[in-house]
């Protein structure tokens, strides 16, 4: 039994550990596959920050809101352990900043200590009349996708360095169950107008006096095109463009100096952080993931697809939540085929 | 009378602090800090710097308070500035967890801290051994960054810095209109207060970057302090131990404590161990005092014996300091008017 995964982001990855984890044991001769052109560091999961943290409004779907939270609680189940630090794992608390007052999000009871801002605090923030504090997760995919790997290596997964170009050239190869995480090229493989680009651009400095995130909101910009600053292990990242329909991966310099000055203005002593690196990435943007079995059929071959893939810029937030779901995908694939083995005859 | 002469006595954080607020209070004064020891190797150096109070037996809480508010008050806006990454001033969240549900659920600086409220059951969680805890977010002031500042604050305000052991303050008396003693637990023996005494604190510094948030036991023995560039892990309360060596089964009694609070510490790297004797006493000594020998008058200002709360209240104290000296110079300047008479 061949299951092949497709992308090896973040999405991509986990899928992987969570399917291997369920079902090696259950299915003797599971074979995991992971096939991608792109590696840790060179991921879109890579440039992400790492912040745990969803879109303020989850439009009423209970189920991307479901994923975060089991997320949430994979992760803090993690944090006491050893592997915590080696997973780029850790706590991290801040502020989410408004102008105006805001109903409190979904997430408000996952994350630890949800409550408003006192009038001292936002005098930290002139321009912010109103915000959020609350102690929630980092997860650095620079040492998360390689703790991953290491994970999936260790269970005997097989990796390989190549861009697949349909579904097809992997089910004739003979793999029986495709995991489509291909992120922001999903369109590659197959045409989907709902997945679009949301082109983000960082700067990352050295500004280790900075302990809090800090994500601004604007209701006019929308969701990430607002400043924000996150502390990491090592750099603090800052950021604040969320550019729909851009497909450009260069670095922007009109971007960079919008970036810098208002994270400047949000926090002053960013001032004299030294500049270390900058980066654009294109979260792969859809109204909703789209996390879905399809059986595609050519010839008289046909091929499982299990679709995981538009998390736009909760990818970490949500990933192990679909994981999960994607795992139980393939769970009821094997049933099928077990069901549609034949029968011993009776002598 | 000419522009007066004030020497502080000690370069630690109360003398530095107390410095700068005489420069800023009385810019007519020639001042200058004396100090056998300067960062980095003062008892502040080994001071985590956090801004959560030690409680005085001996001063009334409404004072205790107004020091704290005053210092907090400062340092905010220095934490807001583009000077916060050179000052090592910078805002800190964390938790402080108790073993036992204390009788007192809010400590008098509760509403001067960000954000006090108590911890939630879900945050309680990560401590298994402990049933009750409190957040906040307060300041945190690195040093030597700090020290360092202030030194250079110092020096552009035109104070001279000197190295110099002080045996006596007497001895000052020729140079001198006015002395401020800043002198730490150099007090003990300068000018022999029995009532000052060490409370010996051993600490260890390690480099783990992933730490954000502070956590410190309510007993005041173990803290995971973050800071900067190092995380401080402490502690111990020794009272009356004068050694300032190390001792490795403390270092790692230290460690394993702040292991069970924070178990990521485990893979923290680069450890250094430091050591500092805490001025203990039951209050600040901060009042004036006249010394005289043979007709001749040293007027002297005390400001000293901040135990565990250095840190938390001392630019109030500085500032109560700064304006006794005001008082001294005042009276320097009436008595001398007296005398053309």
């Amino acid at each position: 039994m061949r299951v092949a995964v497709i992308g090896a982001g973040v999405i991509g990855l986990s899928s992987a550990l969570c399917i291997h984890q369920q079902y090696h044991s259950l299915v003797p001769s599971l074979q995991l596959e992971v096939y991608a052109d792109c590696y840790t560091p060179g991921t879109t999961s890579d440039g992400a920050a790492g912040l745990w943290q969803p879109y303020l409004s989850d439009h009423g779907n209970l189920q991307e809101t479901l994923w975060n939270k089991e997320t949430f609680d994979h992760l803090l189940g993690h944090l006491g352990s050893p592997a915590a630090q080696e997973m780029g794992l850790f706590l991290v608390s801040g502020y989410n900043l408004f102008t105006q007052p805001v109903p409190d999000p979904s997430w408000r009871n996952i994350v630890l200590g949800f409550r408003n801002l006192t009038p001292k605090e936002l005098e930290l923030f002139p321009g912010y009349s109103y915000g959020w504090f609350n102690t929630a997760l980092m997860l650095e995919c620079r040492s998360y996708l390689p703790w991953l790997t290491d994970k999936l290596m260790q269970r005997g997964v097989k990796f390989f360095h190549k861009k697949v170009e349909s579904f097809q050239e992997v089910s004739l190869d003979g793999v029986d169950v495709v995991i489509n995480c291909t992120g922001m090229r999903a369109g590659e493989l197959q045409p989907d107008p709902e997945l679009q680009p949301g082109r983000g651009q960082i700067i990352k400095v050295l500004a280790p006096w900075v302990k809090h995130f800090i994500v601004t909101h604007s209701t006019q910009s929308g969701i990430y095109n607002s400043p924000y600053i996150i502390p990491g292990s090592e750099f603090t990242v800052l950021g604040g463009v969320n550019q729909s329909g851009n497909w450009s991966e260069e670095n922007s310099a009109q971007d960079h100096k919008t970036i810098w000055e208002s994270c400047c203005r949000l926090l002053p002593s960013l001032q004299k952080a030294k500049v270390v690196q900058e980066w654009s990435g294109l979260r792969p943007t859809r109204p909703r993931v789209r996390l879905e079995r399809e059986t595609i059929a050519h010839g008289h071959r046909q091929a499982e697809v299990i679709h995981n893939y538009g998390h736009g810029g909760f990818g970490i937030t949500i990933h192990w939540g679909c994981a999960m779901a994607a795992a139980r995908l393939v769970g009821s694939i094997l049933q099928e085929k077990q069901l549609a083995r034949p029968r011993q005859p009776r002598l | 009378m000419a522009a007066p002469k004030v020497a502080v006595v000690g370069a630690g954080l109360i003398g530095l602090s107390t410095a700068l607020c005489i420069v800023e209070t009385c810019p007519s004064c020639s001042v200058a800090v004396l100090s056998d020891q300067f960062s980095p190797n003062t008892t502040s150096d080994v001071a985590a710097g956090i801004l959560i109070p030690h409680t005085y037996p001996g001063t009334a809480i409404h004072v205790q308070k107004q020091w704290f508010k005053e210092t907090f008050t400062y340092l905010f806006a220095i934490s807001n500035s583009a000077e916060a990454s050179e000052s090592g001033i910078h805002l800190v969240s964390g938790w402080q967890i108790f073993k036992n549900t204390p009788k007192e659920e809010s400590p008098f600086w509760s509403d001067v801290v960000l954000g006090f409220r108590p911890m939630s059951k879900a945050e309680l969680q990560k401590f298994p051994q402990h049933q009750f805890g409190q957040a906040f977010t307060t300041l945190k002031c690195d040093c030597p960054p700090y020290l360092l500042w202030l030194e250079k604050r110092l020096k552009a305000a035109g104070v001279q810095m000197y190295t110099r052991k002080v045996s006596d303050l007497w001895e000052l008396h020729s140079e001198y209109n006015v002395v401020v003693n800043c002198a730490g637990i150099g007090a003990h023996h300068l000018v022999g207060d029995e009532k000052l005494f060490p409370i010996r604190g051993q600490v260890v510094e390690v480099h783990a970057p992933w730490v954000k948030n502070f956590i410190r036991d309510a007993d005041g023995s173990t803290y995971i302090y973050p800071g900067i560039h190092r995380v401080t892990l402490g502690g111990t309360r020794e009272k009356e131990n004068w050694s300032l060596s190390p001792d490795p089964d403390t270092t790692k009694d230290i460690f394993d404590r702040c292991c069970s609070l924070e178990p990521s510490l485990q893979g923290a790297q680069d450890v250094k161990v430091k050591v500092g004797l805490r001025p203990s006493r039951q209050s600040v000594r901060l009042n004036r005092e006249v010394l005289s020998q043979g007709g001749v008058k040293l007027l002297v200002v005390h400001n000293y014996g901040h135990g565990a709360g250095g840190f938390s209240v001392h630019r109030g104290t500085a500032k109560e300091a700064a304006r006794l000296v005001g008082e001294c110079i005042a009276a320097l300047r009436g008595s001398s008017s007296r005398a053309k008479l």
